[in-house]
């Protein structure tokens, strides 16, 4: 088993997708964190998130995603997650942030919604 | 009945023992024939436990906690043990999760994980230990044949 996350970004058009992949836990979380925060202070503010590379996520892992839409939110940007896998969607479901995300069934359909809430 | 299996690791309560830990508890699971879906369930319930330990039990860097896992035909329990400060998870209030973004608290999720994805978890503090154990049924056994599958 691997503890590793693994973080890519790649650009869509203009819209920087990152890919989660692996394992989001108090270990490797911060390195997401980092990598979120780069792109907020770097100027941009509708970010695509997609998770189906993503086996686990902890309360350390929806914690950071969290405080990225937060920091989005505050300057009127969004954060449109995409592709989750039955088990990670069920985390979410029961921390309640499929109320607070635009959850997306693939990729294509995130970049394809226009900024959304 | 076919009896029951005890696994246990004890580590420094730090955050880079926190992959032997939950490795020792899903890589028993596995060897035992449970679902992954309970696998998965269990590996997040003893990392959220196991982290809040590391971060709020000990001064940093000190102490120790154990993680014993027992598996029967029906179930697997999972106790974690640690020496620091008495602490009761499960007197933290459930978090409140109807607020929007902006009011929305960072945190205070790891222990409402564990209560929804487990059946049964129960707390003592007892000869100077932390002891909470988490309980979860072995999903597809006969018995109970009403799943939640959606």
């Amino acid at each position: 088993m691997s503890t590793i996350l693994q973080v890519v970004e790649e650009r869509r058009g203009v819209v920087p997708v990152l890919f989660l992949k692996g394992r989001m836990d108090a270990t490797t979380s911060p390195e997401a964190e980092a990598h979120i925060n780069r792109l907020i202070d770097a100027g941009e503010h509708h970010l695509v998130v997609d998770l189906s590379g993503l086996e686990y996520i902890s309360s350390a892992g929806l914690r950071v995603l969290l405080a990225g839409l937060k920091r989005l939110k505050q300057c009127g940007g969004t954060m449109k997650l995409s592709a989750l896998g039955p088990e990670i969607r069920k985390v979410f479901d029961i921390a309640g942030f499929n109320r607070l995300f635009a959850i997306h069934g693939s990729l294509d359909e995130a970049l394809g919604a226009g900024p959304a809430t | 009945m076919t009896g029951t299996e005890t696994r246990s690791l004890t580590v420094p309560a730090t955050l880079e023992h926190l992959e032997a830990l939950t490795g020792m508890v899903t890589g028993f699971m596995r060897e035992q024939g449970f679902p992954e879906k309970t696998v998965f369930e269990m590996d997040l319930a003893v990392d959220e436990a196991c982290t809040n330990v590391i971060r709020y039990a000990y001064a940093p860097g000190e102490g120790e906690m154990t993680v014993e896992c027992t598996v029967s035909s029906t179930c697997a329990r999972v106790c974690i043990t640690d020496s620091g400060h008495p602490f009761d998870p499960l007197a933290v209030k459930a978090p409140d999760l109807t607020g929007g973004v902006e009011e929305r608290p960072i945190g205070g999720l790891g222990v409402h994980l564990i209560r929804s994805l487990m059946d049964m978890v129960t707390y003592e503090y007892a000869a100077g230990k932390n002891i909470l154990c988490m309980t979860k049924s072995r999903e597809g056994v006969p018995s109970g044949s009403e799943s939640d599958h959606l």
